[in-house]
């Protein structure tokens, strides 16, 4: 099997693992990109939002916050670099891309340091947390020096405790 | 990409409205979760229990001329696509009121459409401009099963109106 066959495969298969789903709590929504500059050259379709979760970090040294976009041809995971979660700024990095067949994995810090800038609604998303919003800026994306996209976007929890039935 | 143009497929054959009217109607993107079905939704064949996420569309009324409000629930598979349409010209599904249910089942090319539901939805802002919409809702008769009763709710971003 060609390694790059063999090395797709078994990230999807991580993939699928992750949606399946693990032990963290999980946001689902849409998301869109509502500007982004003429370095990017076209990374984005702006007519169509793309299917993002994020799963936010809740404890200090607990799994990163992260953001997993399903775009159009693409997955792609994105994770914040140390404790924290997506409002306010930080720094992030591109983990894996998946694209065309083929998948890519970054190092966490390589080329232009590539940070963000949302505001998130809550401040802080607690396990308690029913919906979130976030709005702001990635810099620098996908290692493009001056690539800056500024995306908005709303998630669900779609999991966790959920209220008994009431009819 | 495919499952969204499919719903705006579905939608127009299903309404009768010519599809230059309906490229107009703004449409959010988002998800929803099932956090509640009475044992009768077992009847789908779908898994509509507490938990199960699906991509959906809120679609509201804005101007004469839209189609009538809806909310659209995509299961992953596409084996199905549910329609919650409301029946009258209201702005959204906000409030409680009788709704026209469509079940298009893209496997045989085939939908079903059935009146005697009610649905009950609280939609968070009220005036659906917003760039993100949340809801948190209920609905009767869901899928066409007498006593199934889903409860959900579901977030959605307002696609670019260029």
């Amino acid at each position: 099997m060609p390694r790059n066959v063999l090395a797709t495969t078994l990230l999807l298969v991580g993939v699928s693992a992750a949606q399946a789903d693990d032990n963290r709590l999980t946001f689902e929504g849409a998301m869109k990109v509502t500007n982004e500059s003429l370095q990017c050259n076209g990374l984005f379709s702006a007519s169509h939002n793309e299917r993002v979760r994020y799963y936010p970090q809740f404890e200090p040294y607990t799994p990163n916050s992260a953001l997993v976009r399903f775009g159009k041809g693409e997955t792609e995971l994105i994770q914040r670099f140390g404790n924290g979660q997506f409002g306010g700024q930080g720094v992030y990095y591109e983990q894996f891309r998946i694209s065309g067949g083929e998948f890519s994995q970054f190092p966490e810090i390589e080329g232009p340091a590539q940070t963000f800038d949302f505001t998130q609604t809550p401040g802080t998303v607690a396990p308690t947390t029913v919906f979130v919003t976030l709005q702001g800026t990635f810099m620098n994306y996908a290692g493009i020096q001056d690539c800056t996209v500024t995306v908005r976007g709303t998630f669900v929890r779609v999991d966790g405790e959920i209220p008994p039935p009431v009819y | 990409m495919r499952s969204i143009l499919a719903s705006v497929i579905v939608g127009a054959a299903l309404l009768g409205i010519p599809a230059a009217v309906r490229a107009e109607a703004l449409l959010w993107d988002g998800s929803v979760v099932i956090t509640a079905a009475t044992s009768q939704c077992n009847a789908i064949g779908e898994p509509f229990s507490p938990t199960k996420s699906l991509r959906a569309l809120w679609r509201p009324r804005l101007k004469a001329g839209d189609p009538k409000a809806a909310i659209i629930f995509q299961t992953d598979s596409l084996s199905h696509i549910y329609v919650i349409r409301a029946i009258s010209n209201v702005n959204s599904l906000n409030g409680t009121g009788d709704y026209c249910g469509i079940d298009f089942d893209p496997g045989v090319g085939e939908s079903t459409t059935w009146f005697g539901g009610r649905y009950n939805i609280t939609v968070t802002p009220a005036p659906v401009t917003a760039h993100e919409v949340q809801v948190i809702g209920w609905a009767t008769k869901f899928g066409n099963v007498p006593g199934c009763t889903v409860r959900f709710r579901g977030a959605f971003e307002r696609r670019a109106t260029d």
